[in-house]
């Protein structure tokens, strides 16, 4: 079995032209063989009985007057004809009454009552009536060899089979001359589709030939290419300008890196530089306070306190920078325990109650039941300690400080609510990062306060980073500014089971 | 290879078809009649009507009247003859088989039939059958010599005849191509060969 698809296009061509002329040719050549081969046979019946009809009517007179001599001899003149190999005459009552043997033959037809032939086993039996004046007197048997015929037919196949091949080999180069004008801008075109796919080279271009569908086929590749190229020298221009954009960006990138190293390094010297003075400072400061010095004068005290304000606020600023250092690097809670979220929330209240006192804030804490969770004591203290102290802060002379503690069988949820400056829904989340301040909040009415507003800016980011270490979440909400803020943080309860709670919570 | 035709069907059985068999005796089957040798004869001058032609200004002329086989005086063979005309037509006519007894009877004949008893009269009767279109015919030895047209013989057992071509030209018949194929042709002595 021939696979067709390795061929190429052109041999494909010339071989369905040839396979069509040859199966033409031949459907043509079987006809015409066919018909020459009837018109032979007919032929040769044709001229064998009108033989038999010449030599019946020489039997005419040896039939009427019965000369079986006569007849014989009549029969005789046939050996000149080679291919009669037996001739017999019959008399009128069918009996045979005279032969002409040349090959002895195998069995005879039955006399037929009129004229008739047959072709059999390799004979042609013609019986013709022998009729003189108008009275039959018997009928002529001859058996020809078909022989002759089948050499004549033979001759006539060879020569019909010599004109079909030479036909079907004159049409190849004929085939070969055609194909090439269907062929040959197909061939370039491949050619062209392999040039360019091996060297990329989009400036070729396919010459047209024709102004048929392969003319069109010529001026869309050529389309083809001319976009392709296009396109290419687009996609190259991008990739240059996406270099030098990686190139940019990977700098800054190094830039920013080692600037945050040359902060966090900063920030680790300046913190460890500075603790030790602060607290020589503070301890001085108390001693002077405490009159380990001798008695000092109303003013001094006071100008003594505001220093000693102003290095509480340094210790703090320390430590949160020393904590925001820790965190950097990965807070985890190093050792769990259970912390008991009221009791904590209602300390930490009382130690900050002397500043809520002087600013006439009222705190209300809501607390309906005991709220355990898994933690670092000290650290979620931080939490609390931070976000009352913000809310005492940012909150006028006055005002509100409510904190809410409820919880779910998988939450504990706390609130710290006031009735303070609030935010800017715009800022919500930046107040999260880390160095954050907000711009105006000196300029707040109340005028007075106790905490200087101004924050090193830490305190929310390192409160956040370790509510998330301890699994849970915290945000902020406000209804603007001037509207009072809340902070809300979750955190998983002490061996908590997560499943959805039996009833819904209290708010 | 005759038994395998004979059983073929025999469409006529009239006495004519028996003449091939009594030529060919040592052919014949068994049971099979053999011919008299005047019936023999008798067909012999049927077939022989049937491949000579009478000129059309004999008395033939006119469609009606029969065909005359004459017999020359007193012979067996007019009853032959008078069997087979009683079966078929000659020319197309009925045949009449007429004893001649008078040498005025010949004119009226196509055929005249002269036995070997009339040996003495044969120059009267050729010489009033002379120039006339009646074919005679004749079973002596010599006859055809003598003038007669068609004369039987025997040779090898069998019944041949001899034809007196110069005869027969000058009486204004013609005879068949076959008929002279099958027969001795006799011709005048210091006549041309």
């Amino acid at each position: 079995m021939i696979r067709l698809r390795p061929l190429s296009i052109r041999d494909k061509l010339v071989g369905s032209i040839l396979l069509t002329t040859t199966l033409c040719l031949s459907g043509g050549f079987a006809f015409v063989i066919a018909i020459d081969i009837r018109g032979f046979k007919r032929e040769m019946v044709d001229s064998t009985v009108f033989m038999a009809r010449v030599v019946g009517d020489h039997t005419v007179a040896a039939l009427a007057f019965g000369d079986r001599t006569e007849a014989e001899k009549v029969l005789r003149t046939l050996e000149g004809v080679p291919n009669v190999e037996v001739a017999r005459l019959y008399d009128t009552r069918g009996e045979v009454f005279a032969t002409f043997i040349r090959t002895p033959t195998g069995r005879f037809p039955p006399l037929p009552p009129g004229a008739y032939h047959e072709f059999h086993e390799g004979l042609l039996h013609v019986f013709e009536p022998v009729v003189g004046q108008g009275e039959r007197y018997g009928a002529i048997h001859l058996a020809a060899s078909t022989r002759p015929l089948g050499e004549k037919v033979r001759r006539h196949l060879w020569v019909m089979l010599g004109a079909l091949t030479a036909l079907i080999l004159l049409s190849v180069p004929l085939a070969v001359a055609l194909q090439r004008a269907l062929s040959e801008p197909i061939l370039r075109l491949a050619d062209t589709a392999r040039w360019v796919s091996r060297t990329h080279d989009y400036g070729v271009r396919v010459a047209k030939t024709s102004e048929d569908e392969l003319g069109v086929l010529c001026d869309g590749f050529n389309e083809m290419l001319g976009e392709l190229g296009r396109k290419t020298e687009e996609l190259k221009e991008k990739g240059a300008m996406l270099e030098t954009l990686y190139r940019q960006e990977r700098e800054v990138t190094h830039t920013l890196q080692a600037l945050n190293e040359m902060k966090t390094n900063f920030l680790v010297v300046t913190s460890h530089e500075m603790r030790t003075p602060v607290t020589v400072i503070r301890g001085y400061l108390e001693a002077l306070l405490g009159g380990v010095v001798g008695r000092l004068s109303d003013a001094q005290r006071d100008a003594l306190a505001a220093c000693q304000r102003m290095v509480y606020r340094m210790v703090e600023a320390i430590a949160n920078i020393q904590q925001m250092l820790e965190v950097n690097e990965g807070f985890v809670v190093a050792k769990p325990a259970a912390v008991d979220l009221r009791a904590t929330a209602r300390e930490m209240l009382e130690e900050l109650a002397p500043f809520i006192d002087q600013r006439r804030q009222r705190v209300v804490l809501h607390a309906p039941e005991a709220v355990h969770v898994t933690g670092d004591q000290d650290k979620l203290e931080f939490v609390l300690v931070h976000l009352i102290q913000n809310a005492i802060k940012f909150t006028p002379d006055g005002g509100e400080i409510r904190v809410v503690l409820t919880a779910d069988p998988e939450d504990a949820h706390l609130t710290v609510q006031d009735t303070g400056v609030g935010i800017d829904p715009r800022e919500i989340e930046r107040i999260f990062e880390r160095f954050y301040t907000t711009v105006d909040h000196i300029h707040h009415k109340s005028g007075r306060y106790q905490f200087e507003a101004r924050g090193s800016g830490l305190g929310l980011a390192i409160a956040r980073s370790y509510v998330e270490a301890h699994g849970g979440r915290m945000w902020a909400e406000s209804e603007g500014r001037g509207q009072g803020s809340r902070f809300h943080v979750v955190l998983p309860v002490a061996g908590a089971v997560r499943k959805p709670p039996a009833h819904a919570p209290s708010s | 290879m005759t038994s395998a035709l004979r059983g073929g069907p025999r469409r006529r059985v009239a006495s004519l078809l028996g003449l091939a068999l009594l030529c060919s005796a040592p052919a014949a089957g068994p049971g099979e009649p053999a011919l008299s040798e005047g019936r023999l004869k008798a067909e012999f001058i049927e077939r022989f009507t049937r491949f000579t032609e009478w000129p059309a200004t004999s008395s033939l002329a006119d469609p009606a009247s029969p065909f005359v086989i004459g017999v020359f005086g007193r012979n067996s063979l007019a009853d032959s003859l008078e069997g087979i005309a009683a079966a078929r037509r000659a020319k197309g006519r009925p045949i009449l088989v007429q004893r001649v007894l008078r040498l005025e009877g010949i004119e009226a004949c196509h055929v005249l039939f002269i036995p070997r008893s009339q040996r003495q009269s044969l120059p009267q009767i050729l010489a009033r059958a002379f120039e006339r279109p009646i074919l005679t015919v004749g079973d002596v030895e010599g006859f055809a010599e003598a003038g007669v047209i068609v004369n039987f013989f025997v040779h090898d057992e069998r019944l041949r005849f001899e034809i007196n071509t110069a005869a027969a030209e000058r009486s204004g018949l013609r005879i068949g191509a076959p008929l002279l194929e099958l027969a001795r042709v006799v011709r005048p002595p210091g006549f041309p060969r």
